[in-house]
Order: structure tokens, then C-alpha cells, then sequence
């Protein structure tokens, strides 16, 4: 029996670019941090209430105070060094899930279009979480199948109805215009064989 | 009475009905093919989820069955689930379902001696406590 792997899905690839996007922004912030001269003590940045002994009486004069070139050197390598750190990172696990995503879908569609043709339908796995579409061999009773879910990945069949054919007696799930039925990815070529017979009856 | 009706219904139509059963049963998880088995069995008594976890050869704690299991099996038609509380109802086997009455038939006709331990179990159980 297969053992897939699950997909990670669209929001994994959301979550992943919000939270690089959020750690630039927030790295960014804090290297963006003005320079502060002596004359910000106690000013704009600080504000003292009265009567504190921590605030200068006065500015020092003439003494407009910068950070040294030294320190904003220092500085500068440091943002360019993280940010490469952060930017490669981010790739390796972009390839990463590029190669799981990859080996993972052809191993799927490979075992997903198997078990259709061995059961004599016509239908392919294309996209994960989309609704797919396949038909008997000779191209009649056009149905839909979908492949969704995370950890576990699951197959959900929507099949017509037939009057005087109950759903229930091949174990599908009757809803108001169509029968629906559930199961395993695992499991599919067996779910397809009790599809397969569903639809012989249908045709009969 | 009930081996009476199975005698009037066709051969064919009850091969079709077996081999269908063998199929949608062949399909579905291994967990639900031996919770089936047990309620198939014990029809048409309902048990509890506790009680079901023990005869399944869990732990009294265990939570397998709670895991979505029992509610798929109910959208399938296959159980009916009595909520009482969140946490406490009672599961039969859906008599009503064609398949699952097959099922049952089969239990009844074949299962005795399971249907017999099972119950024994059951009753262990409810003297221990």
C-alpha cells in the first residue's frame, strides 16, 4: 500500500511568505532605528516628567553627537549579513518544498490515474483541493472527484443519480441531487471498484 | 422467520448483495471494518463509546474512535449515533441500511459464538464496575 506523504498546501506557502515577509519588516525596523544624538536625551525620544534628576539642564553645546562612521559600518554589514542569512534560508526551504511538492504530486498521480484506468475510467489527477473530472470509458456519466486535506489526504467522489437505484446499497451517500462517497487516498482503488459497480448499475 | 425471508429472495440477488458488502466493506479503514463488525454483532443492541473502545481491544482512555471515525460512519448511514453529551452516546449498527442489514443477517445466521463473547465482555465489564 502507498504511504504519501501529505501536501502541503497553498496556505503553507502563505504562511511561510507572511512570516519571511514579517521577519524582514521586523529586522528591518529595528536596524532603521534613528541615529540618536546627545541632544535626543530627554527631547523627542524620551520624555522625562519634571522634577526628574536624570533629565540635562541643558544640551551640550556644539556637540551634535552622531553615531561614528565605525559603528554605522558596523551596522550596515551586520543588515546585509542577516538578511542574506534570512533571504537564503527562506530559498533552501522554498526549494525544499519545491522538490517535495514535485515528487510528491507525480508519485499521486501516477497511483491516482493507475487506479482509474484499472477500474475503466477516464479521469486524471491534475491539482490538489480542486475539483477533477472523469468518465466511464465510452465518455458517458460525467462525474467530479476531489483530493484534499493535509496530514491526511482524502478523496471525495460526487456521482449522479439514477431513479430507482439506491446510493446506500453500494455503501454512497445520498444527498439532494447527487450520491457522494469518501475514502483514504490508500484506499481509492478499492473505493473505485465500488464506484465501478455503482456505475454498471447505472447503465443497466 | 428471518433465514424464511433470505430463502425467498433470489440467489442472484443475494450474491449481488453479498459481493457488494465484501466491496464497500474491502473499502473502507480497517477501524470501521472491525466497529461495524462488533455492532454487526451485537444487533440490535446499542453500546456505549466507552464500551465499544474496549471491545475493539483499546484502553478504556483511548480516543481512536473519537477522531471523526464514528461521525463518518453516521454520515454514511452506517451507525446511528445517540448523542446524550458531547462526550457520552450510544452507537448501534443502522438496521435500516441495506448493507449493514445484510451484515447483521450474516452476524445473526453465522456470528453466534462471536455475539456470545462479545455480550460476555460486556458483562464482565459492568460487573467489574
Amino acid at each position: 500500500m502507498n504511504d504519501f506523504k501529505p501536501i502541503p498546501t497553498r496556505q503553507f506557502l502563505w504562511m511561510t511568505l507572511f512570516t519571511a515577509i514579517l521577519a524582514l519588516a521586523l529586522f528591518s525596523q529595528v536596524l532603521a532605528e534613528p541615529n540618536h544624538t546627545r541632544n535626543d536625551v530627554g527631547t523627542t525620544q524620551n520624555t522625562y516628567t519634571s522634577g526628574n534628576n536624570l533629565q540635562p539642564t541643558q544640551p551640550i553645546e556644539g556637540s551634535q553627537i552622531h553615531v561614528t562612521s565605525k559603528s554605522q559600518t558596523l551596522r550596515y554589514y551586520l543588515m546585509v549579513s542577516l538578511s542574506s542569512a534570512i533571504t537564503t534560508a527562506i530559498i533552501a526551504i522554498w526549494i525544499a518544498f519545491a522538490f517535495v511538492y514535485y515528487f510528491n504530486s507525480k508519485d499521486i498521480k501516477e497511483f491516482v490515474n493507475n487506479a482509474f484506468q484499472l477500474n475503466g475510467f477516464e479521469g486524471s489527477f491534475r491539482s490538489h483541493g480542486k475539483s477533477m473530472n472523469f468518465t466511464t470509458s465510452d465518455q458517458s456519466l460525467p462525474s467530479t472527484f476531489v483530493i484534499s486535506g493535509f496530514q491526511k489526504l482524502r478523496v471525495t467522489f460526487v456521482l449522479p443519480l439514477k431513479e430507482g437505484l439506491d446510493p446506500l446499497e453500494f455503501g454512497l451517500r445520498k444527498e439532494f441531487d447527487h450520491a457522494t462517497t469518501v475514502c483514504d487516498l490508500e484506499l481509492l482503488p478499492l473505493k473505485l471498484r465500488v464506484v465501478a459497480e455503482y456505475y454498471n448499475a447505472l447503465q443497466t | 422467520m428471518r433465514s424464511q425471508s433470505i430463502d425467498l429472495m433470489s440467489d442472484k440477488t443475494l450474491d449481488q448483495r453479498y459481493y457488494r458488502l465484501l466491496l464497500v466493506l474491502s473499502s473502507l479503514e480497517p477501524l470501521k471494518i472491525k466497529i461495524l463488525q462488533v455492532l454487526a454483532h451485537l444487533s440490535p443492541n446499542r453500546i456505549s463509546a466507552s464500551e465499544l473502545t474496549i471491545l475493539l481491544g483499546y484502553s478504556k482512555s483511548a480516543r481512536t474512535i473519537y477522531r471523526g471515525v464514528l461521525e463518518e460512519l453516521e454520515q454514511d448511514g452506517f451507525i446511528v449515533l445517540e448523542k446524550l453529551t458531547p462526550k457520552l452516546f450510544s452507537i448501534q449498527i443502522a438496521n435500516q441500511h441495506p448493507l449493514m442489514n445484510t451484515l447483521v443477517e450474516l452476524a445473526i445466521e453465522y456470528g453466534e459464538s462471536y455475539s456470545q463473547q462479545l455480550h460476555q465482555a460486556l458483562e464482565e465489564r459492568k460487573s467489574h464496575e
